[in-house]
């Protein structure tokens, strides 16, 4: 489990907003669940999230978005990068990204192979000092100071379904065929407090703030749906599991976790913590990308079964 | 009643103890006219057991009540005696002193250097033993020291008449505070060579790269000269007859490097006799033995380290700091033979081989992981003759080498290693020096060295390098070189004023890939006055250089991090660019650097064995035929160097040493102009002051303390990444420096000179006040936070050497 002591980037989330010709339309999708993946053509949507040891963090303005060819942004001045086609059919090999949409380029002939992939570069500050442009600016250009405040980050663009993929590359097909992935619209944690006053159980979802007394200990799990966790391969579902991130130091050294669950969480102090999750599905081999979905929980000290005020 | 009963006995022995001695007294004064004895036997010195030669044996009759053997600490007789016989030792040591009385004889020996020795035999037992009397000397504790090996005049000097020629002394080798009597390491205290990160086995003379510098151990040069912990060269003190270092304006007859250079001659065995010596300290066990054979003698000497031992129990003791191991061997066997009419013959087998573990910090209930481990060794076949014909000298010598470099990761590591790297390599040498007049003597030679190496040669792909460093494509592969050398110096030497100049003609073809380089080089030296000295030097030194292996080292990435479980460990780049053992390349193409070295300065004597010296050096390292995408266009090193020295006579040596420089290096911008910025191994400052004193009763303390800049690093600005996984992103190259680094060693000896053997014992306490100087940092995952660490702790040395 980590401690957040600063603001850092936490996930990158990748959302099909509308398809190009070669995808299944989204209307053919389960209700509103958001599609993690798609082909060329399709409009992705990116979302940071950041977050803090004060709580989740909106960043200084919005984040720069950079679509890129190479594992690294080649050119020498931000002012260079021009702006990403809408039909995502551009030759610059790298381009600007237009709000916080792009769409999604062509796959290779071949498929993607060795370092050539489709990456996005999303540049992002948390600190008043500077601005994205001006983290942009440093990271092309180097330069002296720290810049802790500035947040960079490289993801490879979210293709998919990975047959899909191969079919569109010309290549032999190892993938088998499956739905695109989705990300867990039901994903909520099981909370169950356990102290003298007895054990008690609720049920949180992303974002919501849980009370717990100070003599509790708390263990945790994240769920979903099982229609959610799709079929892949051999009627083996996905499932879940978490990176865990906390604002303050609530686990002792004995603690256990793995895969979506934690136990043995501490109460917060006065001033109460949060709990940042990671969530990933796991069960999908030929997965070409990694995403994840953003959770987080806001714990804080107080009487459970009070009214609220 | 009891006691009165031993009072009686005591008087009944002493009665008749004292009778035969009166007797015989009174017996050798009748028999002085009857019969005659005759003294013979040999005259060594205390411990080595070397013979004295011409000394003078006096013999005179014993005074009353004397006993049989011999004296201690001997005063000097207040009369003369009623007679007295003299003798005087061959050059075997061996006396003989015929006509003397039988009876109690004193035999006296006084020599300059020596404390008085006087023994009591009795004539007519000695006059009949077969073997004679065997007598040791004991040196006298203020005497000056001498070394065992006489110098010879047929050595290749390196630098000549050259300013900066430095020697050690053999007790100033092996009992240099902070050094334990390693001959590298007490090169490092003096002026020209800065200090290394983690006090590693990098020689930077007057800041060139170590690669640009040579180390010779005889006639042919090793791949390394330190053992990668840095505590100990690849031949133990014991081995070596001398150590000259010319940190620049070395002379033709080298080449191949463009910085300096170290010359460490093996040193021949002995002929009087088979003698050895035992030695173990917390840097290594070993055992050295020399002795003739035949018309020859031999040294042969191994050594292994075991300095994991101590650090192991500190590292029990501080489990949550990560620690390093090292480990090591080397070996040496020389066999030396004169061939008569001024001819030698030289047969040397050496070699070395080390680990360096980096043990992570040790986590609850496991056990400490080696997450990090380079190897290197390298084996050694030499042969040399030299002959001296009239006013000709010869030297012809080959030599054969095999080298081998690899380097291991931890489990947990997802790292693959690299390939080994395999090197065999051939040198050779002739050369004839004559002397045309009485002033003036010419010097024509050539050098060779061929090889080829296998390894790991990852070159780029056609992107570029990975963000994250891995390299396009790496395969193993093989790379030959030959490089040929010939040279001629002609050296003029009249009235205190001496001139060499000559030139090098050398040719470099590696992989179908060749150049070609004429370096001139003028040394000149004056004496002014009894006391003054100034010299000046300046020549051009080209090296050849295959590839590129700096920033994109394919062991250690672009960014050159390693997570470790205390943080992320970023290594400096003087250790990345140094110890990668994969080639590689950005081309496989060799090009020739050319530095143009100039030196010049002066000394003087102030005082008997007190000397004072000032030199300046500049050192300008061009690099024309770099491919256009390099950003380092050459360096520059300028600066000067102070040192007051006080020689050892009787029972002080030491000096004070400071070091100023400045090390550039050209960088091209992406406008097409050139900046200067630092070089990794600009060390501003670099004091080092060393003070060694001889107690009576074989008693010797000592001290060094040093103070350094420290060295540029790459800082670490912002982190790339998210949540959990970070890459350092860092800001401009070796903008910062480390903090300022000193340290403080004190060191303690006790010798006992024993007849035959001499114990030597010594604690040498290294970093006294345990500071913790920073070598490197330690980040946080996400890099934000760092602590400086990796630290020599304080460090306590203790060794002991039996020599018979």
């Amino acid at each position: 489990m980590w401690l957040v002591t600063d603001a850092r980037l936490m996930v990158i989330e990748q959302s099909v907003v509308a398809t190009g010709g070669l995808s299944l339309p989204l209307a053919e999708d389960p209700p509103g669940v958001r599609r993690r993946e798609g082909l060329p053509g399709d409009r992705l949507r990116l979302e940071a999230f950041f977050a803090g040891p004060e709580g989740p963090v909106d960043p200084v303005g919005p984040p720069i978005w950079i679509r890129s060819g190479f594992p690294y942004v080649t050119l020498r001045f931000a002012a260079d990068i021009g702006p990403c086609g809408e039909d995502g059919l551009d030759l610059a090999l790298q381009c600007r990204v237009l709000g916080d949409e792009l769409t999604l380029p062509p796959v290779p002939m071949g498929g993607f192979q060795g370092r050539d992939e489709n990456f996005v570069f999303m540049f992002a500050s948390t600190s008043a000092e500077y601005d994205a442009e001006d983290c942009l600016d440093f990271y092309i250009r180097g330069g002296e100071g720290e810049r802790f405040g500035c947040h960079y980050t490289r993801e490879r663009l979210a293709y998919g379904p990975t047959y899909r993929v191969e079919e569109l590359a010309g290549v032999e097909l190892s993938a088998p065929e499956s739905e695109p992935d989705y990300y867990a619209e039901s994903l909520r944690a099981e909370l169950r407090f356990s102290g003298p006053a007895g054990v008690r159980t609720q049920t949180a979802v992303s974002g919501e703030v849980v009370t717990m007394r100070a003599d509790e200990r708390l263990a945790l799990e994240l769920v979903a749906d099982e229609e959610e966790l799709q079929m892949v391969i051999e009627e083996r579902l996905e499932f879940l599991s978490a990176n865990f991130f906390a604002s303050a130091p609530l686990l002792p050294e004995s603690a256990f976790y793995s895969g979506s669950s934690l136990a043995s969480v501490q109460a917060p102090d006065d001033d109460g913590a949060f709990l940042y999750f990671r969530v990933g599905e796991e069960g999908r081999p030929y997965s070409h990308h990694e995403s994840w979905q953003w959770f987080y929980l806001q714990l804080v000290l107080g009487d459970p079964e009070a009214p609220p005020p | 009643m009891s006691a009165s009963l031993s009072v009686l006995a005591a008087a009944l022995l002493a009665a008749s103890l004292g009778s035969p001695l009166r007797a015989s007294a009174s017996a050798s004064a009748s028999a002085s006219a009857e019969e005659t004895v005759r003294l013979q036997g040999v005259l060594r010195r205390a411990g080595d057991r070397s013979p004295l030669a011409g000394v003078p044996v006096l013999v005179y009759p014993a005074a009353e009540g004397a006993r049989v053997g011999e004296v201690r600490d001997p005063l000097p007789a207040t009369e003369d005696p009623p007679w007295l016989r003299r003798g005087e030792t061959d050059e075997n040591g061996g006396f003989v002193v015929d006509d003397l009385p039988s009876g109690l004889l004193t035999i006296e020996v006084l020599a300059p250097d020596y404390a008085r020795g006087r023994w009591i035999v009795d004539g007519a037992k000695a006059s009949s033993s077969r073997r004679g009397l065997q007598l040791f000397l004991r040196r006298d504790d203020a005497a000056r020291y001498r070394t065992v090996v006489v110098r010879r005049r047929a050595r290749q000097r390196i630098a000549g008449p050259a300013p900066v020629e430095r020697q050690l002394s053999r007790e100033e080798i092996r009992t240099l505070p902070g050094s334990q009597g390693d001959p590298l390491r007490a090169l490092q205290s003096l002026p020209g060579v800065a200090r290394a990160p983690f006090g590693a086995g990098l020689l930077v003379l007057r800041g060139a790269n170590p690669r640009q510098s040579l180390v010779y151990v005889g006639d042919h040069p090793v791949p390394f000269a330190f053992h990668l912990s840095g505590l100990s060269s690849v031949l133990p003190p014991g081995a070596i007859g001398e150590l000259t270092f010319a940190p620049s304006n070395f002379a033709p007859a080298f080449g191949n490097a463009s910085g300096g250079l170290i010359s460490l001659s093996p040193r021949a065995g002995r002929r009087d006799g088979y003698h050895g010596e035992a030695f173990f300290d917390l840097g290594g066990v070993g055992g050295l033995a020399e002795g003739p054979v035949g018309k020859g003698t031999f040294l042969a000497s191994v050594r292994r380290a075991h300095l994991d031992l101590p650090l192991r129990a500190f590292g029990a003791l501080n489990p949550n700091s990560p620690i390093i191991y090292p480990t090591y061997y080397d070996y040496q066997a020389f066999y030396d033979r004169p061939l008569g009419r001024g001819r030698r013959l030289h047969v040397g087998f050496i070699g070395a081989g080390d680990s360096l573990s980096f043990m992570s910090s040790k986590p609850p209930g496991g056990d400490r992981e080696a997450y990090f481990e380079p190897r290197l060794s390298f084996h050694r076949v030499d042969m040399a003759y030299r002959a001296k014909l009239g006013d000709t000298s010869v030297l012809l010598t080959p030599a054969l080498r095999l080298d081998q470099n690899r380097v291991l990761f931890g489990e947990s590591s997802p790292q693959e290693p690299p390939e080994p790297r395999r090197a065999i390599v051939s040198t050779l040498r002739a050369q004839i020096d004559h002397a045309l007049t009485e002033s003036l003597t010419l010097t024509l030679g050539a050098d060779a060295e061929i090889g080829r190496q296998t390894g790991e040669v990852a070159s780029e792909s056609s992107n570029g390098p990975d963000l994250y460093g891995a390299a396009g494509t790496s395969n193993t592969t093989s790379l030959s070189h030959a490089y040929l050398g010939l040279y001629g110096e002609a050296t003029y030497r009249r009235r205190g004023t001496t001139i060499a100049a000559g030139t090098r003609f050398s040719g470099f073809v590696a992989e179908r890939i060749d150049a070609f380089a004429v370096d001139p080089r003028l040394r000149l030296r004056q004496e002014v006055g009894e006391r003054w000295t100034l010299t000046a030097a300046i020549g051009t030194y080209t090296q050849p250089w295959i590839g590129q292996v700096q920033g994109f080292s394919r062991l250690f990435g672009v960014e050159s991090q390693s997570a470790t479980p205390v943080g992320q460990l970023v290594l400096p780049y003087q250790i990345r660019q140094n110890f990668d053992p994969s080639l590689y390349y950005r081309e496989l193409a060799m090009r020739p650097l050319r530095a143009l070295q100039a030196s010049a300065g002066g000394s003087v004597r102030l005082a008997e064995s007190v000397e004072l010296e000032a030199h300046g050096f500049v050192r300008d390292l061009a690099d024309p035929h770099r491919p256009s995408s390099y950003l380092t266009a050459g360096e520059l090193a300028y600066g000067g160097e102070f040192i007051l020295r006080k020689r050892l006579t009787r029972r002080i040596y030491g000096w004070v040493a400071y070091t100023l420089m400045w090390g550039l290096r050209d960088l091209m911008q992406s406008d097409g102009s050139v900046r200067y910025s630092e070089s990794p191994y600009d060390q501003r400052h670099n004091l080092v002051a060393v003070l060694s004193a001889r107690l009576p009763r074989g008693w010797q303390i000592g001290g060094r303390f040093r103070l350094s800049s420290g060295l540029p690093y790459t800082p670490v600005v912002a982190a790339m990444g998210s949540a959990s996984e970070f890459y350092p992103l860092y800001g401009v190259p070796l903008s910062d420096r480390f903090p300022l680094f000193h340290q403080l060693d004190l060191r303690v000896d006790k010798r006992w000179v024993l007849r035959r053997t001499v114990v030597s014992a010594y604690l040498d306490v290294l970093n006294v006040y345990n500071q913790q100087n920073t070598e490197a940092y330690f980040y946080s995952v996400d890099f934000r936070r760092r602590v400086g660490g990796l630290s020599m702790p304080i460090l306590p040395l203790f060794g002991v050497r039996v020599e018979i």
